[in-house]
């Protein structure tokens, strides 16, 4: 039981970790990052390019519905032009002023083809007389012969202006009927109004719709007309609201308000947005009404969501394959680099294709190559230094015995000897007197042998003319012009930072004694209140100076080695120039102040074991 | 120092994977908001006929003229149009509806001036016999030979005039008896049945007349088609014959002169309104009838899913229509719509193939629920759906032996037979000398119609 515990939380912890590795890995964080930008800007770009589209398309198709109701309402305007033109044509015959029933009828019947659109099967047509009276009906309709439609609006109008005329919705007396009259005056040869002739559609059968219906519109659009009054004439499919009221609709308001052409947002349209556009039918002064829907195509259709989610799945392969390429030789990099830091000097990492990554593990590769030669500069540095601490030591021994040591035994042989001389004085003080000339030979050997181990002169002379003395040695040895200037004070600098400047001065010019063949040499010593610098150039032979400082140490040259080391001390460093046959400049800089950086720190306390 | 391993590289599926299912969530979330979806009435309905690809490929306007009683109130015929465009989007359906009574004439009048439509929709028998109809057995074979034997024998006769097939049926109609159950409730009289005579049922108008709250017994047209109902249920006839024995007129013959007669007298008896002769006066009697100031009219089986519909809680009744003093019960009229290609059609292969996406099972179910309108198939006798509304019983009942309607093959002599009805209501003639005027119109205009 304990062990299946156990085993669940390895196993959770496992699982925690990958999922951590998850999250926080680069190609993980890349892939989302580049594909949810992406997804971003489609989503961006969707909606300017729908807003942009839905406004400019909404404006279009504003435009369209209102040179399309202009359009349609002329054409309605012109088949009652039409009727009127025909029902005219038939009221000047000579047989329509007699008021002769029978003569009028057969009027009508010869014409037939001029009312065919009343008589097939609608309102038909009707001859009223002076009075208003009904005398004929094509096609026959006792119901209303001999019947008084004096009050029908159209007959007033035709009676009264006589001139032809349409009107809005009327009842048809006796059946209630709605229907729209068209109406035109019998006027007799004396000018008298003898009748009329009126053309009559029940809205219900929707003949007047001939010249509407079958026309070419968009989808979900459909027209509608309204007469003067704002009652419904004609509707492609509401047909229980024929003949109500419509001024409820934003554009017969328009209408009705005096507006001749325009467009109105429709309320009612549900999610839809609609639109009408909106025109006086001319002649009539009827409204029509084309409605349509307004932006109907911004709509991403659902057929593009599959690109679209096929798209973005194939940018985030993309991506992620990409990014796959770039974190994995990064990850390779992380762990190397631990690698390194563990002390293994023989790791190399592999070539990418990515440039930026091929560099760097390039670089990657270089550098720690450059440790590894590094290292072995080092420890042959510090065998180096072993050995000539060695050989100093022995020198040291053999100066001690061969000279201070013997020395001393000399001088204790003589005091043994003076015992002998004590009781005659005169004796006695000579060989005292050869004693202490021993003596002091003794010390002047040791002070040498010390001045030796130290830059005696330094401390007697103070640095800049234990500098000139070297320099004065190298002149007076080599037969070397020197050229020595100093600038600016040197005072208030540390011994321990005095004595590597002078070291780093005594080597450079024995290096030059060694190897540079110069005949000339320059040196400058500038201090001023940050650094001081140090720049000695000679006009020797030069050589071609490698890539690594550590390369002088791998050819058995730790001179330069030295330098640098007593210069990072000191936070300070050393820069070599030269070119072959062309002399050779070391420049050495080194703060006044010095301050570890926190590199240096870390470093150091790393060294110490104690990395925090 | 932590121990980093690089990711396997299975895991480069994992990023995609996650992307896709965010994506299609965030674009199924986007696209799920509440949109106002137009209905789709066809959603579980049978495809339409399979794409026809001898259908040419320029883009041209069909034509379409059909019934207004189709297209009114319902968008059936605008939403199988659109349908029909998403799959020949070179092709323009336009449609224009008409009231059916005029739709004869105004084929005829096309015919002649040359601007024929692609489609029609009508009583194609007369207008066959009169040569403005386009033959199609050989595209209805070509189409599907089995189909013939699924239409109604009745409705294929319909449209078909010597032994050639004109149209394709579309829906099939008959006419029955409908009355207010609550009249005869409160008159304490039974139900119609199909027992019942002309006699019983003047009966029980006479007794459902209530002049004092403004209520008739009976309702009467002058629309030839409904009086027809009248004449055969008096047993008589108007036109008998067939195009190849030819047609007879007996307009004025004794029993129709009775019978006018007889209905005329109703109305002077106060038993039903003055038809008010206006073009299809019978929708007055409907209209009077669902003001409840009518007990009994003569409709067609359309009134019964109008009424249904807008008028859920109206006593309505439905009987088969009374039987002939003879006690005969072939007494009802057949109706029945096709859809034809008239003579001098534009695009006639796009219009039949228009006429199949009509006449297919997807559109014609929404005909019968949305529209009242029954197809003529002869399935319709077992549709679960149709034999289970009692109201519809009649309609069934009178399927096999309606008569047919043939006046409306001689138009001049249907105008002047109405023009005869009308006289006599309004007593500007006696029915005699008005019918015998209309015979010999009739009999004259016989000779100029028929080919």
């Amino acid at each position: 039981m304990k062990f299946q515990t156990k085993k669940i939380v390895a196993q959770f912890q496992l699982g925690k970790q990958i999922i951590y590795d998850w999250v926080t890995s680069l190609q993980i964080f890349a892939t989302f990052s580049i594909t949810i930008l992406v997804l971003m800007v489609i989503l961006v770009t969707m909606n300017v390019i729908s807003v942009t589209y839905t406004h400019l398309s909404d404006q279009l198709i504003e435009d369209h519905y209102r040179r399309l109701a202009v359009a349609i309402a002329e054409r309605l305007s012109e088949s009652v032009e039409n009727y009127l033109r025909g029902l005219n044509t038939l009221a000047q015959q000579v047989e329509m002023e007699s008021g002769e029933p029978s003569l009028q009828k057969n009027t009508l019947q010869r014409g037939l083809e001029l009312i065919g659109d009343f008589t097939n099967c609608d309102g038909g047509v009707i001859i009223l007389d002076a009075k208003g009276f009904v005398s004929v009906t094509i096609p026959f309709r006792p119901d209303i012969i001999g019947k008084d439609f004096s009050q029908q609006s159209y007959f007033k109008e035709i009676s009264s202006l006589h001139i032809p005329t349409s009107s809005n919705i009327v009842q048809e007396p006796f059946t209630n009927k709605n229907m729209v009259v068209v109406a035109v005056p019998i006027i007799n040869r004396n000018g008298d109004f003898v009748g009329g002739i009126a053309g009559r559609f029940y809205i219900e059968f929707q003949g007047l719709s001939r010249q509407i219906e079958g026309l070419s519109l968009a989808r979900k659009a459909w027209i509608y007309a309204v007469d003067g009054d704002g009652r419904l004439i004609y509707h492609p499919f509401d047909h229980r609201s024929l003949g109500s009221d419509f001024s409820h609709q934003e554009s017969v308001r328009h209408l009705r308000s005096g507006e001749s052409i325009g467009t109105a947002n429709v309320a009612d349209g549900g999610s839809t947005r609609m639109i009408d556009g909106f025109a006086i039918v001319p002649i009539t002064g009827w409204g029509l009404v084309v409605r349509g829907p307004l932006g109907e195509g911004v709509t991403p259709p659902n057929e593009s969501l599959v690109p679209i989610v096929l798209g973005l799945f194939l940018v985030a392969v993309f991506v992620s394959t990409i990014t796959y390429k770039i974190a994995v030789p990064i990850q390779n990099l992380v762990i190397q680099a631990g690698q390194v830091a563990e002390g293994n000097y023989e790791v190399q990492t592999k070539s990418s294709l990515i440039k930026e990554i091929f560099e760097l593990g390039t670089a990657f590769n270089e550098m720690v190559t450059q440790i590894r030669k590094s290292r072995a500069a080092v420890r042959r540095y510090v065998t180096d230094v072993t050995r000539s601490q060695e050989e100093e030591r022995k020198r040291i021994a053999r100066e001690l015995h061969d000279d201070t040591v013997q020395s001393l035994i000399a001088i204790g042989q003589r005091i043994d000897l003076v015992k002998g001389f004590l009781h005659d004085p005169t004796e006695s003080q000579n060989r005292l007197s050869e004693l202490r000339k021993m003596v002091t030979g003794t010390i002047a050997n040791v002070r040498r042998f010390s001045r030796d181990l130290r830059p005696m002169a330094l401390e007697d002379l103070g640095l800049v003319t234990a500098m000139q003395y070297l320099v004065h040695q190298l002149a007076q040895n080599q037969d070397i012009k020197v050229d020595f200037k100093v600038e600016g004070k040197h005072e208030g600098l540390p011994s321990d930072m005095e004595v590597a400047i002078y070291r780093i001065l005594q080597e450079s010019l024995n290096n030059i004694r060694k190897h540079a063949q110069a005949t000339e040499v320059t040196v400058l010593v500038e201090f001023n209140k940050q650094e001081i610098t140090l720049t000695v150039q000679d006009n020797g032979r030069g050589f071609e100076v490698p890539e690594s400082i550590t390369e002088f140490a791998s050819q058995g040259s730790f001179g330069v080695m030295g330098l640098q080391e007593r210069a990072q001390l000191f936070g300070g460093r050393i820069t070599l120039k030269s070119q072959l046959y062309e002399g050779t400049t070391v420049q050495m800089v080194m703060p006044r102040q010095v301050s570890l950086s926190p590199f240096e720190i870390y470093d150091a306390s790393y060294l110490r074991g104690s990395k925090s | 120092m932590k121990q980093i391993k690089p990711l396997p590289f299975i895991h480069i599926l994992f990023p995609p994977a996650v992307t896709l299912v965010v994506s299609i969530t965030l674009f199924w979330w986007f696209f799920s908001l509440p949109k106002e979806q137009p209905v789709n009435y066809f959603v579980d309905s049978p495809p339409p006929p399979p794409f026809n690809a001898h259908i040419p490929s320029e883009r041209i306007k069909l034509n379409v003229w059909l019934d207004l009683d189709f297209t009114k109130d319902v968008t059936l015929f605008d939403e199988l149009a659109q349908e029909f465009e998403q799959i020949y989007p070179q092709i323009d359906v336009r449609i224009s509806a008409f009231v059916r009574e005029s739709i004869p004439r105004r084929v005829r009048q096309a015919a002649l001036t040359g601007d024929s439509p692609d489609v029609v929709q009508g009583h194609v028998f007369s207008l066959a016999g009169q040569g403005l109809v386009e033959p199609l057995d050989q595209r209805l074979n070509e189409w599907n030979p089995k189909l013939r034997a699924e239409f109604l024998p009745a409705a294929l006769r319909e449209a078909t005039w010597k032994n050639t097939l004109y149209g394709i049926p579309v829906d099939v109609y008959t006419v029955v008896l409908l009355y207010n159950r609550a009249h005869f409730d409160e008159a304490k009289l039974p139900y119609p049945t199909g027992n019942n005579n002309l006699v019983d049922i003047i009966k029980d108008a006479q007794i459902l007349t209530k002049p004092k709250e403004g209520r008739y017994g009976i309702g009467l047209t002058t629309d030839p088609w409904y009086f027809y109902s009248w004449l055969t249920s008096a047993g008589t006839n108007l036109v008998t014959g067939t195009p190849e024995t030819g047609f007879t007129l007996s307009l004025n013959s004794q029993s129709n002169v009775d019978a006018v007669s007889f209905l005329v007298s109703m109305v002077d008896d106060g038993y039903s309104p003055l038809p008010s002769s206006r073009p299809r006066d019978y929708e007055d009697a409907r209209d009077l009838f669902l003001q409840q100031k009518l007990s009994i009219y003569i409709g067609e089986t359309q009134d019964i899913h109008l009424i249904q519909t807008n008028q859920p809680n109206f006593p309505l009744g439905v009987a088969p229509l009374p039987r002939t003093p003879a006690s005969n019960n072939d007494v009802s009229i057949l109706g029945t719509t096709a859809l034809f290609i008239p003579h001098g059609a534009s695009h006639p292969d796009a219009a039949f193939e228009f006429i199949k996406w009509v006449s297919s099972e997807r559109y014609i179910h929404h005909m019968a629920r949305r529209l009242g309108r029954y197809p003529a198939r002869t399935w319709l006798y077992t549709s679960p759906e149709l034999i289970n509304n009692s109201l519809l019983a009649p309609f069934f009942e009178h399927l096999d032996d309606a008569h047919t309607y043939r006046l409306d093959l001689f138009l001049d002599a249907e105008d002047a037979f109405v023009d005869a009805l009308k006289l006599s209501f309004y007593h500007l003639d006696e029915p005699p000398a008005a019918l015998r005027r209309a015979q010999i119109i009739g009999q004259f205009s016989m000779k100029e119609s028929l080919r």
